[in-house]
Order: structure tokens, then sequence, then C-alpha cells
């Protein structure tokens, strides 16, 4: 496992090196100069200003000086600075990543919660009712797009809200978008208007997940539930509850962890959209207007993170595999 | 009832219960206005930033310039006793094409920490902005001025500007920030002022003062206390960041945010707003917005004047008018607007007129072709193609109502977008576009035609692509005229030159003016003496002060 664990490393290091050139190549020669666009808004910036400000921002250097000279502090730890901001990158992003690991976090549990139980009794009740439902509500869950959903629920939650016809039911209604609301107090009243300001999100963003994981969850305990480990549980007379936790339900859920374990830098790149409709402070949004201002530091930085979290968490499945089913061995 | 559903029901209410007070909270505060907007600012010193977000921010809520803008276009004195004039002698012409221009700035205005501001300030500013290691993004006027300066030691309050050319705009005052707060980090780096706490965090001397900025979230701001025109009678003012113009929308209909500045709404989402929430009004301000077709003046087709003014015949900018923007935006018959001083309502005009069209290109040599499509001298097909901004839908629109109408007349149209960091960044600065561009000029009350118009600002390799002359126009009569313009100060010759500079322009047809865009706004019903000026720099919150919640 160890020496596994070494050539992984090393290979997720070289992997990031060539990960890193490309993004910065894309980013480098995509079309749109941000001193060039500042002086096409503006008639009076002359090209003297123009050229002062590519020197001040590192432009005037060349394409593969730029990234060496990016690579080198990086590798310092000095991430450089916002040129949209005019903060160090490190400050920006630690100042968002905690709001997207929140959003993040959660709908992970959530996804994984609903998911997974809709997937035991739907793999339980195999051809009922409730079994069709599940599998209709996880495909529209799949199908359904970020952007549109998370456009929906605002105009549901808090621009429509049909439930206002019914008397005394006008004041429901959900936050369309943003973090918090400014000027509530502090404590407990702070608190409560995160969670509902995250409501929304988090739905959006747990919904794919939700309906992937409910399928997978469905399979897995089908195939378990006809072992003869489970049969042979049933005989010895365990109650049907002993059974499907006891014993199915732990094999069925092995390959859902590392399900979520690779699921996990997908949620997190979803979060570029999901940030963006409903306006919340976290790192895919500040990717999204970093990428169109031209902010390349930034961008290089929320993105290297993004390919960094793929690869850290494709290990973390790849170990937990191992970990949870000791017929998996590593050399 | 079981324990389960005892638990469930409580949930239920605690939860409803729950989800209520936020947005009841918010909408009760009624010492809070929160402001949308589609952007958030990059930073909030104007002169290191170019985002119209952080201007609205920062030029009328936390600063206050020494002259401004009202709703009406006029310019008022803020922070100086008056606006220096060539009659009452603070205003001097000297010999050598040089000005004098004196401010006596008022003795009532503070920092919002309590430091006096003074013309001090003001000359520091200048100073610093005009340093070539200052991040400092235009200093076109800043080389029109030889110096500025306190004159007397006794009197911070008096600032003298001494400036090397004719400038008719040299009383609409300059931008001051606060010496104290800024000079040491100056004196130690001026490269490093983008980063300085004051872009993030500015010490201002507005009526608003900083409370806090929640990247990616929102800037609250609260009212000065030492204001001396008068303290803001809304207590808070919280600018929210929603990136997306549908979600704004959104919010403005469920009564979440109380304005709108810089929204991206289209006239559509304007008409919904007003029809989903009589709460909101819709403000359709006329605005300096000129959206047009730049045209490529070195094609060979197109350097022929009636081809250009055929194309002007060709497109029903009316029917454009009614169907896109339910005839709210009127139709521009010359690149200035109606508010603007120097408007000539008597040019030449090109209304639709497809047979004037068919003419005028016949006249140029076109025959018509077996496919309907003309052909020209040496039989090639009138193919032309218009570039815009892709993903803008209004602009799409236009394209193809434009495809339609041109083909009747016998001109294929074909359509190329760009994005618009490309158009801006390459395909215009550098010419790129091979018959014709469309988008939009941001234009000022202090707008001249040079910048626009004179063959010294067509961009090329060899100038560094310098100027905005994208269609690449060169006329003797108009340079002449553009150049006396810059540096005429007296308004009503300044004007005159201004209508015939115009007349020609119309004649020659560089570009085809579709029509005046609005600035679009919207506000609460209940909150009274909102006035939109429809200006770039000064935005809905220019008067933001003197706002108050109706009961």
């Amino acid at each position: 496992m160890q020496r596994f664990l070494v050539r992984r490393f090393f290979q997720g290091v070289i992997i990031l090196i060539g990960l890193s050139m490309l993004m910065f190549t894309l980013l480098v020669f995509t079309p749109g100069d941000p001193v060039e666009l500042i002086a096409t808004s503006n008639p009076d910036v002359r090209p003297e200003d123009v050229a002062l400000l590519r020197k001040y921002y590192g432009l005037d250097d060349p394409f593969h000086v730029r990234y060496v000279k990016w690579m080198r502090s990086v590798l310092k730890g000095d991430l450089g600075y916002s040129r949209t901001y005019g903060t160090p990158v490190a400050k920006i992003i630690v100042e968002r990543l905690g709001n997207t690991m929140t959003l993040l976090a959660t709908a992970v549990v959530l996804a994984f919660v609903v998911g997974a139980t809709a997937g035991i009794y739907s793999a339980l009740h195999q051809y009922s009712f409730a079994d069709y439902a599940v599998t209709i509500s996880a495909f529209a869950g799949h199908s359904v797009p970020v952007f549109w959903q998370g456009i929906v629920f605002i105009l549901l939650f808090a621009v429509w809200k049909p439930w206002a016809v019914i008397p005394g039911m006008e004041w429901l209604q959900l936050p369309a978008g943003g973090m918090l609301t400014p000027g509530v107090a502090p404590g407990w009243p702070a608190l409560w208007d995160r969670v509902t300001h995250m409501v929304l999100p988090v739905l959006v963003l747990a919904t794919f997940n939700t309906a992937a994981w409910a399928r997978y969850m469905r399979s897995s305990m089908l195939e378990v539930v006809r072992q003869d480990y489970v049969r042979t549980a049933r005989a010895k007379g365990n109650s049907e509850k002993v059974v499907i936790n006891r014993h199915a339900l732990r094999n069925a859920l092995i390959p859902i962890i590392t399900l979520i374990a690779l699921s996990v830098p997908t949620i997190l790149n979803g979060s570029v959209l999901t940030e963006t409709v409903f306006s919340w402070p976290g790192m895919g949004l500040l990717l999204f207007q970093a990428v169109l201002g031209h902010d390349y530091n930034v961008a290089m930085a929320v993105l290297l993170f993004l390919a960094l979290m793929t690869v850290v968490f494709n290990l973390l499945a790849d170990v937990a595999y191992a970990m949870v089913d000791p017929r998996i061995r590593y050399e | 009832m079981n324990h389960r559903v005892r638990v469930l029901a409580v949930a239920v209410v605690v939860l409803a219960l729950g989800l209520s007070i936020p947005p009841a909270l918010a909408q009760q505060s009624r010492d809070t206005v929160v402001m949308g907007m589609a952007q958030e600012p990059d930073c909030l010193i104007m002169s290191f930033c170019q985002m119209a977000a952080g201007a609205a921010v920062a030029n009328n809520s936390v600063f206050s310039g020494m002259v401004d803008y009202n709703e009406k276009w006029q310019l008022f004195a803020h922070t100086v006793e008056k606006i220096p004039t060539l009659k009452d002698g603070d205003w001097q012409l000297l010999p050598g094409g040089k000005m004098k221009v004196t401010y006596k700035f008022r003795k009532d205005f503070t920092w919002h920490d309590g430091k006096p501001y003074t013309a001090l300030d003001a000359s520091w500013t200048h100073l610093m902005l005009r340093n070539p290691r200052t991040p400092t993004l235009s200093r076109t006027i800043i080389a029109k001025i030889d110096n500025m300066s306190v004159p007397n030691a006794n009197d911070p309050y008096t600032l003298v500007v001494q400036w090397n050319e004719r400038y008719p705009f040299a009383n609409t005052g300059h931008i001051v920030y606060p010496r104290h707060v800024l000079e040491r980090d100056y004196q130690r780096d001026p490269g490093t002022l983008k980063a300085h706490k004051q872009a993030r965090f500015p010490v201002g001397n507005g009526p608003y003062k900083m409370v806090e900025w929640v990247a990616g979230s929102h800037i609250t701001l609260e009212a000065y206390d030492k204001y001396p025109l008068g303290v803001a009678k809304i207590k808070k003012q919280v600018w929210r960041f929603i990136l997306d113009s549908t979600v704004l929308q959104a919010n403005v209909i469920a009564n979440q945010v109380d304005a709108t500045e810089i929204n991206n709404f289209s006239i559509e989402q304007m008409i919904e707003i007003e029809r989903r929430n009589p709460q909101q009004t819709a403000h359709y301000t006329p605005a300096l917005i000129w959206e047009h077709i730049d045209i490529n003046l070195d094609n060979e087709w197109l350097k022929d004047k009636r081809v250009r003014q055929a194309l002007a015949h060709s497109i029903n900018r009316e029917e454009l008018s009614q169907k896109l923007f339910y005839g709210k935006q009127p139709v521009a018959h010359t690149w200035l607007p109606e508010r603007h001083e120097g408007f000539n309502a008597n040019v030449r005009k090109y209304n639709f007129d497809p047979a004037r069209a068919r003419q005028l290109l016949t006249e140029a040599g076109f025959t018509a072709g077996p496919d309907g499509i003309l052909r020209d001298s040496k039989g090639q097909r009138f193919e032309l193609i218009v570039m815009t901004t892709a993903g803008n839908a209004v602009r799409e629109q236009v394209q193809q109502i434009m495809k339609e109408q041109m083909r009747t007349v016998g001109i294929d149209l074909r359509i190329d977008n760009r994005p618009a960091g490309v158009l801006f960044g390459q395909t215009t600065r550098r010419r790129q576009f091979p018959h014709m561009v469309m988008y939009a000029w941001l234009m000022q009350p202090l707008t001249l035609p040079h910048a626009f118009w004179n063959a010294d600002q067509i961009p090329t390799a060899q100038n560094n692509w310098e100027g905005s002359n994208y269609p690449g126009w060169r006329n003797a009569e108009n340079d002449k005229l553009n150049n006396d313009i810059l540096q005429e100060i007296d308004t009503a010759k300044r004007v005159t030159m201004l209508k015939r500079q115009q007349e020609i322009w119309a004649e020659e047809l560089p570009a085809i003016p579709l029509y005046f865009r609005l600035s679009l706004t919207t506000s609460n019903k209940r909150l009274s003496n909102v006035k939109p000026a429809g200006l770039s720099g000064t935005y809905i919150n220019w008067n933001s002060e003197s706002w108050a919640w109706q009961q």
C-alpha cells in the first residue's frame, strides 16, 4: 500500500503540472487582453497608459516566462495578486473556500441520505409504485439542467409562491439568492438566516447526485440481497431489519462510498453554475468572475485547486475501496 | 399522536417560522435600502479600476466630487463653492494656449475619519495619479495639466489648476483622494496602491461611509453623520451583487431588492417587472448610449459613400425600435443623442426606403443576380458580414431582422459574432471586422468627436492601435472641425461646430446609427426622490442622501 501511495503521489504531481500548463495556456491565449479591453472601453486611455498597465500587471513578458514566474511563486506558496481585486489570491480563496465547502458538504450529506434511502427502499420494494416513482424521479433529477433548475426554484419559492393563495401562507418564502441578509443580528438569527439562504442552492447541487446515488444504491442493494450469505442470514431466523442493516447494507455501501469520493470533485465543479445562479460567494462564482475578467492569477489558483481536489479524491476513493473491501489490495 | 409525528410537526412549524423571518426582517427594516447590481466592483478607487459597478458605489455614495451632474445633466458645484467660469474670472485664458482655473473648496466637508477635506488633497491626488509608476488607467486629462497647486499655505481651500492647452471642460472638477490615508504607501511604492485598503474600504467624503464588503455578496454603507449637505435620511445602503440578470429580476419582483443599477435588464424584463410587481417603478431614462454599426471604410465596396447610404436605407430602424423595444428607444440619425448640447436634429436622415437603396447600389455599379442577390462590377456576390457580441440576445435579434430587410434589397448579410472580450479586445480595436460591427458607445456630456472620428485616431500597427476611429474615416473638413472643437472654450461656438460636424458625418456615414439606448433602472415606489440621470458616471444613487421611505 505504501508503494502504491508513493506512486500515486508522484503521478498526481505530474498530472497537476501538466494540467497547470494546459490551463495557463488556455487562459493566456483566450482572446481578449484585459488591458486592451480597458483601452477599448475608454477612449481616454492612451497607448502609453496601456504600456504602463501591461508592465504593471506583468503582461508584457512572453507566455513561457509568465508561466515560469507563476510556477516559481506558487512553489514558494505565493499565489500572486488578483488583478481585479488587488488583494492576495490566497486571501480571496480562503474567504470563498469555506462558503463553497459549506454548500458542498451539506449537498453531499443530503444527496447521500436521500439517495441511499430511496435506493434501498426501491431495491427492497422492487417493481412497486415506490420503486417506479424513485426510478422516474432519478431519471428526471439526472436530466434537469442545473441552471434551469436554479432559476425555476427561485421563481417558485421567492416569486410565484403558489401556496400564497392559501390564506395565511403568504409569508412563507425563501431568499432569492445571496448568502445572508445584511443587517441580521449575529448569533442564532444569523445562523438561521444562513440556513434559509442555503436551502435552494443545496437542493440544486444535491439533485443530480441524489438521483445518481439512488440508482446505484438500488442496483448495489439488489445485487447484495440475492447473495447466499443474505439468504443464510434469513435462514438463521434473523429479522428482515437485522438482515438488511447488519448483513446486506454494509456490503451494498462499498461501491457507494467510492462513488461519493469520485463525485465530490464533480459536485465541486458543478458549484460554478449553482453559485452563479444563487449569487453564492464561493469558489465557483469566483472562477466564473475571474475567467470573465481575465484575472489570470485567481483563475489559475481556483482551477489548480479543483484539479488538486479531483486528484486527491480519486486517490481517496481508491484507498477507501481497499479499506472497506479486504479483497482489494494495491502493490 | 405518536412520537415521530410530534417531532415532524414541530420541525415543520419551526422550519416555516424560520423561513419567514429573514425576508420579513429585510422588508421591515426601513432604515435600509437594498440596491441590486449585476456586477461586483473590482475596486473603489476609480482611477485604478474599470468597472462601472465600482463607480456606482464609489462616485455617488462614498465620494462626493468637486463638480457633479444632476438628473438634468446640468453641472452643479458639490464640494466646491461654485463652478469656475470665464465670466467670473476664475477661469482664465492665458497666452500660448494655456489656461488657469481656480476652485474654492467648501470648508465644511470632511473625510469619513473626520480629517478635513481640502485642496491639498486634490493637488496631492493629481501628483500621485500622474506618476508613471501609479497604476492609473488614463492620463489623458492629467497630461493636459501643467500643475495643480495650493498657492497660499494659509488657505488650504483654494486650488489653482494650470492647463497647458485649451480644454472646453476644464471646470468640471478633478478626482480627490485622502492624502493622509494613501501618502505613506504611495511614498513606499506607488505600484501597490491598487492593493491598498483604500481600494476595498475607502475613506470617502460622501453621504455614505463603508461598513463592510463581503466579497461575492454585498457592500454595506451607512450614513455619514457629519455630511455637510444633510445626513442621509436612509441610514443604510446595501449593494447586493446578483450576477445573473434573470435572477436579479426575480429579486426585484420578489421585493428582495429595492432598487437596481447596472442590472443588464432588457426592456422585456423591465416590462415584466412592472407587470408582476406594481410596487416597483421601471425607469426608462434617455442615456448617452449610442447603438450603431461601424463600417470598415477600407473595404472596396464600402469605401463608396453610396453603398453606405444604401445600407442605411435598407434597414427599417423604426420597425426595429417598435418590434424589439416597444418604441421606447428612439431611432438615431446622428451619433449624438437629443440631450447632448451639440445635437443636430437637421442632419440628413436615412429612412427605410428599399427603392432608394437599390437605386444607390445601381449607381454604385451593382446589378441584380439570378438568386436575387446583387453582383458588383466584377461579378462578385454582394455578401456582407456583420459582427457583434455573441450571446447578446437583443443584438442577435437585430441582426436577424436586418438580414431579412437587407435581403429584399439584394444584400446577403452573414452573421459572425464574437464574445465581448474578443470583440472589444481585438476585433474592433485592431479593425479586424471585414465589413460591419455592431456595438454601443457609452458617451458623456463631455464627449467630443475627436477620439471617434479623426483620421489620426484610426488604430494602426504603426500607432500601436491608438484611437477609436474604427471605421477608418478620413475627411479633411471633419478633422479640422474636430481639432477646433477640442480647444473651443466658448460653448455656443463649440455647439455650432459640433452641428456642422454632424452634417458632414451624416452625409458621409462612416457608421450606421441605429438607436439610442435607454438607461434601465428600477426602484420601489415607496422610495421618494429617486431621479435617475441616465449618465455613465452619475448613477441612480447620485442623490441617495435625499431618498426616503414613504409610509
